[in-house]
């Protein structure tokens, strides 16, 4: 029984799940890890984590399900509203774009407005908008607004994913539920190699606001050694010399906050397997999970894994499905074979 | 709904038969006479119910702005020019549909993460963005497109908040949907509804049309730019949505007739049907070679306000569509006593 | 209330400088509290037992200012600002030490306002005639903040330095004066060097492991002219934080302060601050987690001489905080 990845990211794109705010996110990944868990706990910042496997080395596994996304600082006279970011959202994107305003009584619908391009002085033309320049449309008066909508509620960006060339998808949210759905991948490998590990698959909360989600799981879990994953950018207009990575590779990171020895043995897992990748280089901070949890308790061995992207933080983030099948499985094969030499890796 | 099914309809400007097919088969069903001008014009005549009625023309644009595939590159990306004026603010992070194939493609832009400062505070042009349709090289991008492809936007119709919808295109679909209306009725005028072609890259189906057409008065039904939001001073909304139909007596391609202006607003007052006048002049219009190519023609335009026109999320109200509608009714009812300015 | 407040204001405690108005506080507290407790930073930590959840709150002590450098030859002052005070605010502003002892915040002559920002030309003078006069007041390492100087504004508002954040500290000192039932284990925190990164509550947090924990500070005001773009005013009572640049607050918690307030029967605003961080982000990470929110009151002029706040919204403050202390928080 494979996932389907397609229709995992299709039905997983469209829960909202701004950081601080992955209740919902969190019930489809419990349930879609429900055949595979031998336990499923959710922590007090919102991550969710799946153990599958009960005795050997502790392995905690993280890809961070929350989103980018808005939220609401205030309504206007004229019933428009206000908004400040939840997460780093580009407010380039934002013109025109289709929201849904979480509120007490349901999503409603909005569009992003903003002063209309003829109308703009020339310096005002050439300059990007900033957040504050712009509203929500909801299409109701001012009293009707402020009855449903309040100061704090959230809005998500919507877009539906589209099915590109070949194995590539368009989506929103591939950062970084694409990578969510690579541990999905895992964990069913994991049952099928009967991995001696105990594995703790981990949706984290918040990591796009400080990887505040991995940090606490990591405290909670202590594990022996850990495999992050997220998204990295992908080849495309305007990236540069060796920021950006071809899409149809997933990328293993080295670099001193991921594990020497470990990182190796991941990339001859890889080469033994036949699975391609490039080799991506964090010079310090990793930008992910993999910084909050490498440093918890006293240390905890991490490697990291990447699925490109391009146009990262946008609606139509662009990535190949087969990578994110490929990192399922080097995840779960690395686990297998970390777990089963455990007693014999030379740390350092 | 007709406006639903028209606003589905691709119709970059040059490229509009998906539009002229649907309409071609609407308006043989009402009107007397159809034609479609070697332009690529509509133009649907339904007769007065007497002999010597003063004929009107009423004008809709049945074009929407675009893009077009101008090169494919080598790392498979689609570079595009615009078919008429289209902020490239608005494309950013937006789908869009590719040639007669209707490919799926997006428009992305560089991660945030990777941006300087700088190019944080500048606006991407649209020779900065490309159309990303998933080909890993121009090899592939090539199997399914090639320069010279039609590109058009791809949103939903989503019908909102309190009698509101989302859609691409309502600029000027919303034109189109009235002029299917009128269609319907017989009026003791002659009435052509032209459905023109190429409005957004220069008026250019407007001047033709009226070549073929002689009028008394001439009605240009138009969707228009609101700027209603965002807590701007009144002057510079340039029009409403839910204040109804707006009434120009200016645009940057015509200044209108001020008899034909000051009665629609009296028809409006009169039957209570909501009015606005558009209190900027902002963008240009088929009004503009109808009024005064070939003989001058008395015109007036009545525009249905759009928020975020030019954009895949235009945003347009349907009281202001039914203002659109029953003013133009009321004063074709009532056009026989116009006074004519034929020579 | 206003007498707790008052006498809060005017005692002296900088940011890494909080022992006497620890005093104050302990003074105060002691009859309502079970435990108390200083750790090894200074946070002040008191405990009023019960059976439920343990509930942390957490009202920073510290006040910013301006710590000395350097002495000059003429007996001048150089300073380096102790968290985020302003040198624009400060200009020729009554400062003063833990030993009393006065003096004024200058800068050098700036005919092009060209060093707004730059405390290496600013100094305190605190008339000395040299260098041994000085040292003989003050010592290098030694902090001044503004001296204490706060006034009725209006019929229910104050003015003065300090605010933030003994606004907060007041108003947890009087819920544990109204406090009755022992619902929950309740763990009141008035912490150190809130100022300059939370580090005080990082500490005491850990050290306390609570279930659910609530910072109490002051915020940004959007009522003034020309002022912060946030959609909260003074006297509309006290503010729910739903989010800030340091942490999103639990939903739960969110859900659970506004219930309070329903059931006090006050008026709660919800605020959304696109700065500033207080506390809670730091209660937040903790350990394996915790349930983290924030209960604010608007301060017109934050990080001034002047910060202005509302009585009546910290009046609903304590209100607000004994009714969350009071009901089963599951």
């Amino acid at each position: 029984m494979a996932i389907d990845l397609y229709q995992f990211m299709e039905e997983a794109s469209r829960i909202p799940g701004v950081p601080g705010y992955e209740a919902e996110i969190g019930r489809y990944y419990a349930e879609a890890a429900r055949p595979y868990a031998d336990e499923i706990t959710t922590d007090a910042l919102g991550s969710v984590t799946v153990r599958v496997g009960n005795a050997g080395p502790k392995v905690m596994i993280a890809a961070h399900h929350d989103e980018i996304g808005l939220m609401i600082t205030d309504i206007e006279d004229d019933g428009c509203l206000r908004f400040t970011r939840n997460g780093g959202v580009d407010p380039r994107i934002l013109p025109g774009m289709e929201v849904s305003v979480i509120t007490r009584e349901g999503a409603l619908y909005g569009v992003v407005g903003a002063k209309p391009p003829h109308l703009l002085t020339p310096g005002e033309r050439s300059k990007a908008l900033k957040m504050e320049q712009l509203y929500i449309d909801l299409g109701y008066d001012a009293e009707t607004v402020r009855k449903k909508v309040r100061v704090g509620d959230m809005a998500v960006m919507l877009a539906r994913p589209v099915k590109l060339m070949g194995t590539k998808l368009a989506c929103k949210t591939m950062d970084d539920r694409a990578s969510v759905a690579s541990m999905l991948v895992a964990m069913e490998m994991t049952r099928q190699l009967n991995s001696p590990a105990r594995a703790y698959y981990v949706a984290t909360s918040q990591e796009e606001i400080g990887s505040k989600g991995a940090k606490t799981a990591a405290y909670s879990i202590a594990p022996d050694f850990a495999v992050a994953v997220d998204v990295t950018h992908g080849e495309g207009p305007g990236t540069g010399k060796w920021e950006a990575f071809p899409l149809e590779k997933m990328t293993i990171v080295s670099g001193p906050h991921l594990h020497p020895e470990l990182t190796k043995i991941c990339q001859e897992t890889a080469d033994k397997w036949r699975i391609p990748y490039t080799r991506e280089i964090a010079s310090g901070h990793t930008g992910t999970d993999a910084s909050a949890i490498f440093n918890a308790h006293g240390g905890v061995p991490t490697i990291l894994l990447s699925v490109p992207l391009r146009y990262m933080h946008t609606t139509v983030e662009v990535g190949d499905v087969d990578v994110i099948r490929d990192v399922g499985r080097l995840m779960a094969l690395f686990i297998d074979e970390v777990a089963r030499r455990w007693e014999e890796i030379k740390w350092y | 709904m007709v406006l639903k099914e028209l606003c589905a309809l691709r119709g970059v400007s040059g490229n509009e038969h998906e539009v002229r097919d649907f309409l071609l088969e609407k308006v043989r069903k009402t009107a007397d006479e159809v034609r479609v001008d070697r332009m690529g014009n509509v133009l649907a005549l339904k007769k007065a119910d007497r002999a010597d009625a003063p004929t009107i023309l009423l004008d809709a644009h049945m074009d929407e702005v675009g893009m077009i595939v101008v090169g494919v590159n080598d790392n498979g990306l689609l570079s595009y020019d615009t078919v008429g004026g289209i902020d490239s603010r608005v494309v950013v992070s937006k789908h869009v549909c590719v040639g007669e194939k209707a490919v799926p493609g997006v428009i992305g832009a560089k991660a945030i993460h990777l941006q300087t400062a700088a190019e944080r505070e500048t606006v991407l042009g649209h020779s900065d963005l490309y159309i990303d349709i998933g080909a890993k090289d121009k090899a592939q991008a090539e199997e399914l497109v090639q320069p010279g492809d039609y590109v058009s936007f791809d949103s939903d119709y989503v019908e909102f908040g309190d009698g509101y919808v989302k859609a691409r295109a309502l600029d000027d679909r919303v034109g189109c949907m009235t002029l299917l209306r009128i269609l319907e009725n017989r009026y003791d005028v002659n009435v052509v509804c032209a459905f023109t072609c190429q409005e957004e890259i220069g008026l250019n189906g407007a001047l033709a049309a009226r070549f073929g057409v002689e009028c008394d008065a001439a009605v240009v039904m138009e969707g228009t730019s609101a700027n209603d939001l965002g807590c701007v001073e009144d002057h510079q909304k340039v029009c409403s949505l839910k204040k109804g139909v707006a009434v120009s007596f200016m645009d940057n391609s015509a200044l209108h007739d001020r008899q034909l202006f000051a009665r629609m607003l009296e028809i409006g007052r009169e039957a209570g049907i909501p009015c606005q006048v558009k209190n900027r002049v902002a963008g240009g219009n088929d009004a503009g070679p109808i009024r005064s190519s070939r003989e001058a023609v008395a015109t007036v335009v009545l525009s249905v306000p759009c928020r975020n026109i030019h954009s895949p999320s235009s945003v347009a109200a349907f009281e202001d569509m039914d203002a659109q509608y029953a003013l133009t009714d009321a004063f074709l009812r009532q056009a026989a006593n116009c006074p004519t300015h034929r020579s | 209330m206003k007498e707790t407040f008052q006498k809060l204001l005017n005692t002296y405690g900088a940011t890494g400088r909080e022992e006497k108005v620890a005093d104050v506080i302990e003074e105060m507290i002691r009859p309502y509290v079970d435990e108390i407790h200083r750790d090894a930073m200074g946070n002040l930590i008191a405990v009023r037992h019960g059976q439920g959840k343990r509930i942390l709150y957490a009202a920073h002590m510290d006040h910013i200012g301006f710590i000395v450098t350097d002495i000059d030859e003429k007996g001048f002052l150089r300073v380096h600002n102790v968290g985020g005070v302003r040198k624009l605010n400060s200009l020729n502003r009554h400062v003063v030490f833990e030993n009393g002892v006065n003096g004024v915040f200058s800068s050098e002559a700036d005919p092009d306002n060209s060093h707004l920002q730059d405390l290496s030309t600013a100094f305190i003078d605190i008339g000395a005639k040299d260098r041994a006069d000085a040292e003989a007041r003050v010592r290098i390492g030694d902090v001044a903040v503004y001296a204490p100087d706060f006034f009725e504004l209006g019929s229910d508002m104050l003015a003065g330095p300090a605010m933030d954040n003994r606004a907060g500290c007041c108003v947890l000192i009087e819920t544990l004066k109204a406090l009755k039932q022992r619902t929950n284990e309740i763990i009141a925190v008035f912490t150190v060097q809130e100022e300059v990164g939370c580090r005080g509550a990082m500490a005491a947090a850990y050290a306390m492991n609570p279930d659910l924990g609530v910072a109490l500070d002051v915020t940004l005001c959007g009522d003034t002219p020309g002022g912060p773009k946030i959609a909260v005013k003074a006297g509309e009572g006290p503010c729910v934080k739903i989010m800030d640049s340091s942490l999103v607050c639990s939903p739960k918690v969110v859900r659970l302060m506004e219930d309070a307030a329903q059931r006090a029967g006050v008026k709660a605003q919800r605020e959304v601050l696109t700065a500033g961080g207080t506390d809670a982000s730091r209660i937040q990470l903790t350990r394996g987690g915790v349930h983290a929110g924030v209960l604010s009151i608007a301060c017109r002029y934050v990080h001034s001489a002047c910060e202005a706040v509302s009585l009546s919204d910290m009046e609903g403050g304590v209100k607000l905080l004994t009714a969350l202390s009071e009901r089963n928080v599951d």
